[in-house]
């Protein structure tokens, strides 16, 4: 039995399904794909497969990781083309890892932190926005409202600590792009939403939000054992 | 000073950072640069102009450079005027006064300026919403708003004449995109399409492009197998594309009237309005407004007399189409029956005569004569003075007297997807499904489907599972469904039911068995498939007591019943819900009385068989709908009323049960589907005022407009009523009578009169009961169990 980790991305209208509609997506795939799925013991038997943090409605990603586990030997030449095979428009398997035997702690169980790229339409040379950046980062605190979890209630909470780095980009089509890093996972978590939301008021933006495109570029997950990449 | 120096986009950014100029300014000046460019750009192709793009482009985007300063005008003139860029300067500096010139005299200045009235912030929004959003800023100054209201009055037709012009209007133009749109709507996966088993061919490759619509959300019309059986038995056809359109939901279609976007399909994204026929399956009454709706989102008119020969031609199938009168205003031809057999022909030949130039009408009356096409501008009803029909009047002497329902004898011919289209986002029925056989042979009174689809025809134990296992393997789906009217009639259903549980359990799919009847196997079966009790049973009395069940000749009893919950409660079941119904003919409070038996009876099965724990009982109760082409077609409805008050009798009997929860459907629903189920041409005018009056999606409970419907209904110059709650007379020509679906109208009415006296008629496979079918074909289960004792149980399902 064996612990397999995928990386994948998440592109074009695909961005429209959320993260149940991927599990399922997931899930179908390997069926279709006839990959040999480990199921879980118990009344009602369900198949190996987990994800990381989940991915908003709405936004793209480039490394996204999935795991699963198989009695089946894996390797990237016999996998990766027969999952990209059935996939649809959007989703791109791009590596195979193994996780070395022994291992339990799970890979997605161990995201601490994501870097997202968000896209604003306005170019990067009209302001300084370097500048704007630094300044937004310099804040002692970034207050923002917050649903809390159990009440519903807002609550005012400050993000800063949990924006890991912030940095203003030209964007190939010479438009403004966040390249930020921020907490993520069950440690500690900030919704890239709050970043946007705080940010646009401090650069004194007024799109709304569904003119801002974000990706999710990358999931850090620190282990303490060496995933085999294929 | 340098002259004639040209302004770069690079030099408006150093301006910018230079003077400051705040980020939303910025993107303002962005938005009015791009909409006054590609103006001018279509002028220029359009119009014969010869205006200067880039000079628009670069002025409109420096034009408010220092906004927040006094005279941002004149300031930012200065400026530009100081770096040489004289003509720019010009520009900007009439940008907020400037008085339009007339449109042969049109100039870079007017482009600016233009851009400017249309641009609300950094969005296109045209100049209604621009200058509602200039006056809702400051409500109470009424100088103010006089002034931008006289404003508004003097721009129009300048850009009216612009847009002649451009040979576009301002909203087409500068729509936002589709993906602007749909990060705006809730669920927007609802309209990208792109699913796994989708079939997407070019316009070009195809002889004909066919719009299938489903007048409701796509989570809907996804669950619907009917078209994700024609769909794919359309695009098995080289010449044929089969392109699917759902309702927009509420949200999505604001988007839509805002922004002038059509109605479109979701394989190409082409306009339902380019595509060579829409046709739209009508599975319920109350989906109607949605028909209406849909066709004019389409950018089509709603009446088909008021189309053109350019529009597609719309057509319509599916039960509700059995009568098609009250929607066949809006409808060039029904097809009737069974659609796998007639729409890949007919829509061969309409594309054909399309090419070959032949007229709408001309095509109709080649085809009038066919299996199941109905045109309902061939005929004409006349009315009595009383208002019921007093016949059918033929425009064209070619159409036939009556529309024989097309029929397919061999389904296993006409074959079953092998696979089926995957949804990304979760739909009702969200699974593979394969269908098992077609038609009924039990003979319930108030059905129309078990009228509609006989004969029985099945389809073999191999195919059956063949397409399960090929289902799986393209769809990856890890649970499959059975459809047919009553799962466990199929004739060696132990078998069948054997062999997909063998598969099912090796390939961790699980297996959904709808409306099994409650025999020791059928138990044996379920408890099978579902280890653990999570969904509960639902059972379908449909009656309270044994007489009112012999009326409906529901061929159970109380022992039935009671023995199925027995054994049941036994195998760990906790939930039954029990379905009923109400205002049934002859009814009365006896019979609802019995409905508070069954339930407060089951309650105490459960309580005798000594188990600990919950036990939850639903008594869920719709309201009768008389259907045409079933034996109570000639039955008048309870009113709305009657029903409510049945209601509260209902729920005050049953509130009276400990455990029991009791639902039932809205009456006012159930008396407007009663309408539009039996209604005449005449109906047709009845959701035309819904229509305007902005009903849709009335099957849904929380957007069914219950005042607006009252409305409507009592102001229209018929009384409702006589569509709904009047008793008919045999001899009464019924709008639908013009339709042959095999059933004959002596068997319907021989049926009537059994129900009068509660004499029951057996399932024909115990011989044949003479329903008339036989005429159209041999039928194959017809009296295969002749001579064999009835056998018939309670029906159960296990979702």
């Amino acid at each position: 039995m064996s612990n397999y980790v995928l990386l994948f991305s998440k592109k074009g209208v695909l961005k429209y399904t959320s993260h149940l509609d991927l599990l399922r997506l997931f899930k179908r795939a390997f069926r279709r794909a006839g990959i040999d799925v480990a199921y879980s013991e118990g009344f009602n038997p369900h198949p190996k497969i987990g994800f990381a943090q989940p991915l908003s409605l709405g936004y793209e990603a480039e490394n996204e990781i999935i795991e699963f586990t198989s009695d089946t030997e894996y390797d990237s030449a016999n996998l990766i083309p027969a999952l990209n095979s059935v996939m649809p428009e959007g989703i791109l398997i791009k590596a195979l890892g193994i996780i070395p035997d022994g291992k339990k702690s799970s890979a997605a169980a161990n995201v601490e932190s994501a870097r997202y790229r968000v896209k604003y339409d306005i170019p990067y040379d009209a302001v300084d926005f370097d500048k704007v950046a630094a300044d937004y980062m310099a804040q002692v605190q970034i207050i923002t409202l917050k649903r809390q979890k159990k009440s519903k209630q807002m609550k005012e909470t400050d993000i800063r600590p949990k924006i890991r780095e912030f940095k203003a980009l030209r964007g190939d089509d010479g438009m403004l792009e966040i390249d930020m890093l921020t907490d993520c996972g069950s440690q500690s978590n900030l919704s890239p939403e709050l970043a946007i939301a705080t940010f646009g008021d401090f650069a004194g933006f007024n799109f709304s939000r569904y003119e801002v495109e974000v990706s999710r570029t990358e999931l850090n997950f620190p282990v303490d054992y060496q995933i085999e990449w294929m | 000073m340098p002259q004639n120096k040209r302004l770069t986009e690079e030099e408006c950014f150093r301006l910018f950072r230079e003077y400051n100029t705040p980020a939303r300014v910025i993107a303002h000046c962005r938005e009015v640069s791009r909409v006054a460019a590609t103006v001018a750009e279509r002028l220029n192709e359009n119009a014969g102009k010869d205006l200067d793009v880039e000079l628009i482009r670069m002025a409109a985007l420096i034009h408010d450079v220092v906004r927040t300063a006094d005279h941002h005008d004149e300031a930012a003139g200065k400026i530009l005027d100081e770096l040489g860029y004289t003509r720019e300067a010009d520009l900007v500096r009439h940008h907020m006064t400037f008085e339009f010139h007339d449109f042969d005299h049109i100039d870079e200045t007017d482009m600016v300026c233009v851009g400017d009235r249309v641009v609300r912030e950094h969005e296109y929004v045209g100049l209604d919403r621009r200058v509602e959003y200039l006056i809702a800023k400051d409500p109470e100054n009424e100088e103010r708003k006089n002034h931008l209201l006289k404003w508004r009055e003097i721009i129009r037709p300048f850009l009216k004449q612009i847009e002649q012009g451009m040979g576009i209007t301002f909203d087409r133009l500068f729509a936002p995109s589709i993906d602007e749109i749909l990060k705006q709507v809730e669920k927007p996966a609802r309209y990208i399409g792109g699913e796994v088993n989708e079939i997407v061919k070019k316009p070009e490759d195809v002889s004909v492009r066919f719009a299938f619509a489903f007048p409701d959300l796509y989570e809907i019309g996804m669950s619907y197998t009917g078209m994700q059986l024609l769909y794919f038995t359309l695009n098995q056809h080289d010449d044929i594309a089969c392109e699917r359109v759902f309702a927009p939901a509420v949200d999505m279609e604001k988007l839509m009237r805002t922004w002038n976007y059509e109605l479109f399909t979701l394989e190409t994204k082409s306009r339902v309005r380019d595509m060579d026929v829409l046709g739209f399956t009508l599975q319920y009454e109350m989906s109607f407004t949605n028909v209406l709706n849909m066709i004019e989102l389409s950018g089509l008119q709603i009446r088909s007399d008021q189309r053109s020969e350019e529009d597609p031609l719309v057509i319509a199938g599916g039960p509700c189409a059995y009568n098609p009168e009250p929607i066949a205003d809006f409808i060039d031809v029904f097809l009737i029956g069974d659609g796998e057999r007639t729409l890949p022909d007919f829509l061969l030949k309409y594309g054909e005569a399309k090419r070959n130039g032949v007229s709408k009408a001309d095509f109709l009356k080649s085809v009038c004569s066919e299996e199941g096409v109905y045109v309902p501008s061939f005929y004409q009803p006349v009315y009595l003075k009383d208002g019921r029909v007093a016949e059918y009047k033929k425009l064209y002497e070619g159409a036939p007297d009556t529309v024989k329902k097309s029929l397919v004898e061999d389904i296993e011919e006409t074959g079953f997807p092998d696979k089926v289209i995957v949804p990304f986002i979760e739909t009702v029925h969200d699974r593979a499904v394969v269908e098992t056989f077609r038609g009924c042979t039990r003979g319930c009174r108030f059905c129309q489907a078990g009228m509609l689809y006989r004969p029985i025809r099945e389809r073999s134990i191999d195919s059956i599972a063949e397409t399960v296992e090929k289902q799986i393997e393209n769809t990856g789906y890890d649970e499959v469904s059975l459809l047919s009217l009553s799962t466990s009639d199929y004739s060696d259903f132990e078998g069948m039911a054997m062999k997909l549980l063998n598969y099912c359990k090796g390939n961790h799919i699980s297996l959904s068995l709808p409306s099994l009847r409650l025999d020791s196997f059928s138990f044996k079966v379920l408890d099978e498939i579902q280890k653990y009790k999570r969904s509960g049973l639902t059972f379908a009395p449909e009656a309270g007591t044994q007489r009112m069940r012999d009326v409906i000749n529901k061929g159970i009893t109380e022992d039935d019943i009671y023995g199925a919950v027995a054994e049941a409660i036994e195998l760990g079941w906790r939930h039954v819900k029990l379905y009923f119904m109400i205002g049934l003919p002859g009814e009365t409070y006896e019979d609802l009385d019995g409905i508070a038996d069954v339930a407060a009876h089951i309650r105490k099965i459960f309580k005798d068989s000594g188990r600990k724990g919950r036990f939850d009982v639903t008594v869920s109760v719709s309201n009768f709908v008389p259907k045409p082409f079933t034996p109570f077609q000639w039955a008048g409805q309870n009113s709305a009323a009657e029903f409510s008050e049945k209601h509260k009798y209902l729920a005050e009997k049953l509130g009276k049960i400990r455990g029991v929860r009791f639902t039932h459907h809205d009456s006012l629903v159930s008396e407007c589907e009663a309408v539009l189920a039996r209604g005449d041409r005449r109906t047709g005018d009845l959701l035309m005022k819904a229509h305007e009056a902005g009903l849709e999606f009335d099957s849904w409970s929380d957007l069914f407009n219950e005042e607006k419907w009252r409305e409507i209904l009592n102001g229209w110059d018929i009384d409702y009523k006589f569509y709904s709650e009047r008793d008919r007379e045999y001899d009464e020509v019924m709008p639908w009578d013009v339709i042959d679906p095999g059933v004959t109208k002596r068997f319907l009415k021989s049926e009537n009169e059994k129900a009068k006296l509660a004499a029951t008629t057996h399932d024909c496979r115990y011989g044949c009961t003479g329903c008339g079918v036989m005429k159209r074909m041999e039928c194959p289960f017809g009296g295969i169990y002749a001579g064999a004792k009835s056998a018939e149980k309670m029906e159960v399902s296990n979702e």
